[in-house]
């Protein structure tokens, strides 16, 4: 049982550590409460490349977000319309994320881009008829856009665990990297404060950017120290 | 040297390791060909007394050293005892040798700064 939620890649060596360390099945059911969620964790972050998770993430968005203005242009207009487009993009990157975990490494599969893909609108989809999302218009032909840019995405920078390494090279240089990392922290950082600030009561707006301030300054003046 | 030999690019950002990884790559270097995750685990354990340390942790930063280059792994044949399943082993690579050594050097200079203070502070007859 406990096999299953440990991904296919490390499923071997952890499942035999486990068995090594603990006789009674108590104690091994513990062992796995405290390690699988960790090598899951793991997993996932050795799998994901970051720079095209974002893109991925644009494409999505971007998609719903030009497929509303068509269909449905009063939810471009509203902060919680625009929020409501990022959810069916949010579900299909959270099971492409879990869906490259759980790849097994060892089979190997032309197809399996397409299906991680499909996987992920189906899951969309599944959602939707259990708590609607968006209009049915706009989620269909939004996703339809979705999974033709993520397939393109997907082909041009497979998953990590299906692309070629180096003999001698370490993992993460396969990762894309984004030349000005750190003016791209900062401005995600700036449009996080402005987003919260947005959805934010009036009545306080005044401290919390006051203490938003306060913060940025102390955080200059110690990396200076 | 090395990055002449291995024809890589060398950043010094990136061989940067934690307190953590510095104990994991001791116990690899210490257990030579018996490193796989269940006696790691335990020689850290005993490396990081008296702070207990998590079997998912060790994984994790296994995991991050692989990715560096600092390790490599391979899987064993199986074996009884552990119901069947094989056991990873693993094994510290130049670059992984040469992080612990900066490493090691980093800690060393701290320790005789730490000394050279104490043994000024002492000689004030001030207590550390």
């Amino acid at each position: 049982m406990v096999g299953i939620f440990i991904p296919p890649a490390c499923r071997e060596e952890v499942l035999g550590d486990m068995r090594e360390r603990n006789e009674g099945a108590q104690l091994f059911i513990y062992d796995a409460l405290r390690t699988v969620p960790f090598v899951i964790v793991s997993r996932i972050r050795r799998t994901t490349d970051s720079v095209v998770l974002l893109m991925e993430a644009f494409c999505c968005y971007v998609s719903y977000l030009s497929v509303a203005w068509g269909v449905a242009p009063s939810m471009t207009s509203t902060r919680e319309g625009l929020l409501r487009l990022a959810i069916p993009g949010a579900i299909a990157l959270l099971v492409l994320v879990t869906a490259d975990a759980y790849a097994n490494p060892r089979k190997k599969s032309v197809l399996r881009p397409i299906l991680a893909v499909a996987l992920a609108f189906a899951c969309v989809f599944l959602v939707h008829v259990i708590h609607p999302l968006l209009p049915a218009m706009l989620l269909a032909v939004g996703s339809g856009m979705s999974m033709m840019l993520l397939l393109a995405l997907r082909m041009l920078f497979p998953p990590m665990a299906d692309r070629p390494q180096q003999a001698q090279g370490p993992a993460f240089w396969e990762k894309q990297e984004i030349v000005a990392a750190g003016a791209l922290k900062a401005t995600a950082a700036v449009a996080g404060v402005l987003l919260l600030g947005s959805a934010m009561p009036d009545h306080l707006k005044g401290p919390v950017l006051g203490i938003a301030i306060a913060g940025v300054a102390i955080w200059l003046i110690t990396r200076r120290i | 040297m090395l990055d002449a030999l291995l024809n890589i690019p060398y950043n010094v950002y990136q061989m940067a390791i934690g307190q953590f990884e510095q104990l994991v790559l001791t116990a690899i270097l210490s257990l030579r060909d018996e490193a796989y995750g269940v006696s790691i685990h335990s020689k850290v354990a005993d490396l990081a007394k008296p702070k207990s340390v998590s079997l998912g942790a060790v994984y994790v930063t296994l995991d991050r050293l692989e990715d560096k280059g600092y390790l490599t792994s391979w899987l064993a044949d199986p074996t009884p005892e552990r119901g069947g399943r094989s056991k990873r082993f693993y094994r510290l690579e130049a670059l992984g040798e040469r992080a612990l050594q900066e490493s090691v050097a980093t800690a060393r200079r701290v320790w005789q700064e730490v000394g050279r203070v104490r043994g000024w502070l002492k000689s004030c007859r001030f207590e550390l």
